[in-house]
């Protein structure tokens, strides 16, 4: 396995996302509207628990987890799809790359667009909901 | 000479429809073999397979001396193409896409070669321009650029200068031949006889998948009582039972 051929489409979906302000926006702003409506919902459900159970690290850490994961998913279907819509698949795969290449490409360009995604929902839910890591689900 | 494509009994089969039917030819080093037809004829069926991204039915495909079915990627490392019906990605920029394709191709010294490519292609004033913008010619030089990368053993063009302007064309011919000269071997489609018979110094007359005439494009047309090249592809076309086995 070359890890230069599959650098080479992680380097693909870099360019496209540099020349694009569309395609950068939506990797955080969705996360960010997740995060927020799901921190005011934790918020509510922790004002009116008489046991004191913080829904913070439940509630707000999975949807971190979810959301991370989702746009994982989402992020190597919209990659796939770009090569679909330029019509460039005959000239890809006319190329030495293996299909395990172009997959480790397209995950990987996926994990770091999600990244993004990720550190703008932590640090929203930490400044905003008082997430942190030593939070605990009952205080 | 050396071989760099020997294609053997290659047979392409779509349910009953047969696209190519047990062909046998190759390509040498330094030679330019075109590759004529009508449309329908199995000239790009026959491409695809030997660019790997379809699968024969029967037959074996060697480039170099490597067999494509047994060791596609180090078959394909030699190879490259271009064809009008597969341009670059139009929202990446000419430098953007010959580097991304020049890391698909495994290219030492690739910004080395990318100059070099963007000086003999003149694309110097197109390096920065996404390639969805640019003129057909434009788009085609900056393909055959992309072909050029690896500097290919063997080098598959599929109608290279369909929709160009004739001095475009021309243009383009003479960067092909000069960039190809005896580094490589070439199998080029085109339905332009004028073109061929400037160019190739073999062609395959195919047929209904199959190999009806082969031999030199300026002395094929009087061994089979034809003024011209683009008479015997017309009888070729219409009469292809008449040639058969001639």
């Amino acid at each position: 396995m070359s890890t230069q051929r599959a650098a080479a489409i992680v380097l693909r979906q870099l360019y496209l996302f540099r020349g694009s302000p569309a395609r950068i926006i939506p990797l955080f702003a969705w996360v960010a509207i997740d995060v927020v409506l799901w921190g005011f919902i934790t918020r509510y459900l922790n004002s009116f628990t008489s046991s004191g159970y913080n829904f913070v690290p439940a509630l707000l850490g999975a949807v971190l987890l979810w959301d991370f994961f989702t746009r994982v998913m989402q992020g190597v279907t919209t990659a796939f799809f770009e090569d679909v819509w330029s019509r460039n698949f005959l000239n890809v795969f006319a190329t030495p790359i293996l299909i395990s290449e172009y997959i480790s490409g397209l995950v990987l360009s996926s994990i770091w667009t999600s990244i993004i995604g990720l550190i703008v929902m932590l640090v929203l839910a930490t400044v905003f909901f008082g997430l942190h890591s030593s939070a605990t689900v009952c205080c | 000479m050396v071989d760099v494509l020997t294609v053997t009994n290659l047979s392409k089969l779509y349910g009953e429809t047969i696209a190519a039917d047990a062909i046998s030819f190759s390509v040498q080093l330094g030679e330019i073999v075109g590759l004529l037809g009508p449309n329908g004829a199995g000239k790009t069926t026959t491409i695809n397979m030997i660019l790997g991204v379809l699968q024969p039915t029967s037959g074996t495909i060697r480039i170099d001396g490597v067999d494509l079915s047994k060791h596609r990627s180090r078959a394909l490392q030699c190879t490259n193409f271009q064809a009008v019906y597969a341009p670059l990605p139009g929202n990446l920029t000419v430098a953007q896409n010959l580097r991304i394709f020049g890391m698909l191709y495994s290219v030492k010294n690739i910004s080395a070669r990318i100059e070099q490519l963007i000086r003999d292609f003149d694309l110097d004033h197109f390096r920065n321009t996404k390639c969805g913008v640019l003129s057909s010619g434009e788009q085609t030089r900056v393909s055959l650029a992309k072909a050029m990368l690896n500097s290919p053993k063997l080098l598959l063009l599929d109608e290279p200068t369909a929709s160009l302007d004739p001095a475009t064309a021309q243009e383009i011919r003479t960067k092909i031949r000069d960039s190809t000269a005896d580094r490589s071997g070439v199998l080029w489609t085109s339905h332009n006889m004028y073109e061929v018979a400037e160019v190739c110094d073999r062609v395959l007359f195919l047929s209904h998948g199959k190999i009806l005439l082969e031999g030199d494009p300026k002395r094929l047309p009087r061994e089979h009582g034809k003024e011209t090249l683009e008479e015997l592809f017309i009888a070729v076309a219409r009469e292809p039972l008449a040639l058969e086995g001639t």
